[in-house]
């Protein structure tokens, strides 16, 4: 079975679905008994979860009215 | 976590963008601007994983839509019209970085990205009972109150973390975590392998957990 410190280093590679069928359920065999990596798994997990419900930056006015300008100087060429 | 490709939050459907494309193909300004505040935030996030600067992110960007614009009548509609904006935005950061300071030069994004120590709150190896063991338990992070993550301590802890990733950790987590995009576009986007962006994603958001358990202590 793994250890713990293998459980760090496989954590992504778990979620990520890419351990082989053994390698997984050596993973869960070990999480399953030890509390400190399957608190470690939450953290990870909850880490992930928390990144996705960030907003992104303000898009500075200047930048958006530079691009628009790009988009006008464009269309022109098209006509 | 939803890829952009399926996500309907994030966009309209294949069908509406059809329009949404013959629109922009005709030079309707309205539409382009709508694209423009619905990808311009988020390809700016990106861009600032490669970038210096900001300054640096916002003429990567600009370089970008120049891109997309000259690009426009070609697009096959392969993949989605943002999968595709942000492999022209993934191209021309990559290029950029070649001759920028800071920088993710190409070779560096197939490397797992520096920091690879030892990692602290193990026993020994070679411990007589607890060989290769946690020191302590980790607590659930959800057994916290419900905004423990949201003070502005957490998030100026993800920041700052964030900024101070390696280019190439930094480019992978935002992509994945931060914009969802899955790991097959994000190989394709920075021309790193399935193997090694795991890597990078890995210690990326070891990274971020590590500044969050400090900011939650």
């Amino acid at each position: 079975m793994f250890s713990c410190r293998q459980i760090y280093d496989l954590i992504t590679e778990y979620d990520e679905g890419s351990l082989d069928a053994g390698e997984r359920r050596q993973f869960e065999s070990h999480v399953v008994i030890c509390p400190a990596c399957r608190g470690f798994l939450s953290q990870m997990r909850a880490t992930r979860e928390h990144l996705g419900h960030g907003s992104a930056p303000e898009f500075p006015p200047e930048l958006e009215e530079s691009i628009v300008s790009a988009f006008q100087a464009w269309k022109k060429q098209q006509r | 976590m939803s890829s952009p490709e399926t996500s309907h939050a994030r966009g309209a459907s294949r069908l509406d963008e059809r329009e949404l494309l013959e629109r922009l193909r005709a030079g309707d300004e309205a539409a382009f601007r709508q694209v423009l505040t619905e990808f311009g935030p988020a390809m700016l996030r990106v861009a600032g994983a490669f970038a210096a600067d900001s300054q640096v992110a916002a003429e990567i960007v600009q370089e970008t839509w120049i891109a997309v614009l000259h690009g426009l009548e070609a697009f096959e509609e392969r993949s989605s019209l943002r999968t595709w904006v942000f492999t022209i935005l993934g191209n021309c950061a990559r290029r950029r970085a070649k001759t920028e300071a800071r920088s993710t030069p190409i070779s560096s994004l197939n490397t797992s990205g520096g920091d690879e120590r030892e990692p602290n709150g193990f026993f020994d190896a070679n411990h007589s009972r607890w060989a290769s063991c946690w020191t302590t338990i980790n607590t659930r992070w959800d057994a916290l109150p419900e905004d423990s993550l949201t003070t502005r301590e957490a998030e100026n802890s993800i920041i700052e973390s964030l900024r101070s990733l390696p280019a190439n950790q930094s480019a992978v987590i935002t992509l994945r975590d931060l914009e969802g995009f899955s790991s097959d576009q994000v190989c394709s986007l920075l021309g790193v392998s399935p193997g090694n962006q795991r890597v990078l994603l890995h210690r990326a958001r070891l990274a971020i957990r590590q500044a969050l358990e400090e900011a939650l202590d």
